[in-house]
């Protein structure tokens, strides 16, 4: 392979698709430390459980959740994009449709983080 | 890189049922449930919390209505598959795993079953106040 076929430069397909699988890995693994997270509630009649939930509850963890948020978010937009071509819908405008689902996803990821950072920051003060 | 798209689909090992493309339009219904049931989970665990910090009796309190178990368990299955599937995808690209068509659908069934079982072992506790591991 040559080296300017390693990197994908401007291919905007193929940074959608590397991005994809790289926010997918990310996923999975968290959908397995949540479950472990949550498995903890058998301990103690659930003093175990609060106790790693009070844990949480710090600005840091929640900037991380926002980031698992926008993992989620650009996943699920693109994903969609990706069943439209499956369709073959949009095939020849596959990377203005990128642009929209991501234009889209953008406008959600802002309001999921304007509405819930309050919330979290007012949580983590009390 | 293989050249083959669709693990255990026809073509690459002979006949037999498409199972390669079943799995593959499962893999897009459960993107859709996940869409769903994630927004829902998030709902109510985070905006509908209001800002009050997670606690074990909320979400006990929550988890007694059967509804909301049903969501909970739908996402978890759903995810489970949708993630499986993905993974074993990019370990079939890198020729990671099982490559067999049969030992493929035991290896990954038997992942996939068990972290479903454990992932309900973990809602007990909230639901009855029971789990068995």
């Amino acid at each position: 392979m040559r080296r300017r076929e390693l990197w994908l430069g401007r291919r905007l397909g193929a940074w959608a698709w590397l991005l994809h699988r790289l926010a997918g890995i990310v996923l999975a693994l968290y959908l397995v430390v949540h479950i472990m997270t949550i498995s903890t509630a058998r301990f103690e009649d659930g003093a175990a459980f609060d106790r790693i939930m009070r844990t949480f509850n710090n600005p840091v963890v929640k900037l991380l959740e926002i980031l698992l948020i926008a993992a989620v978010i650009f996943h699920m937009a693109n994903g969609f994009r990706v069943i439209l071509l499956d369709f073959v819908l949009g095939i020849h405008h596959q990377k203005a449709l990128l642009w929209a689902v991501m234009g889209v996803g953008a406008v959600i990821l802002v309001a999921v983080a304007v509405t819930l950072l309050p919330l979290a920051l007012a949580s983590g003060a009390r | 890189m293989r050249e083959n798209g669709i693990p255990g689909s026809k073509g690459k090992f002979g006949g037999g049922p498409a199972w390669g493309l079943w799995a593959w339009v499962l893999q897009r219904l459960t993107a859709a449930v996940v869409v769903v049931t994630i927004i829902m989970h998030l709902w109510l665990t985070h905006w509908a919390q209001a800002g009050r910090e997670i606690s074990f009796d909320e979400v006990s309190r929550r988890l007694q209505s059967p509804l909301f178990v049903a969501v909970d368990v739908l996402l978890l299955g759903a995810a489970l598959y949708h993630a499986l599937y993905g993974v074993r995808g990019i370990l079939w690209e890198l020729g990671l795993g099982p490559q067999a068509p049969r030992l493929f659908l035991a290896f990954y069934g038997l992942v996939g079953l068990s972290a479903f079982i454990y992932g309900l072992n973990a809602l007990l506790p909230f639901v009855f106040k029971i789990s068995f591991f």
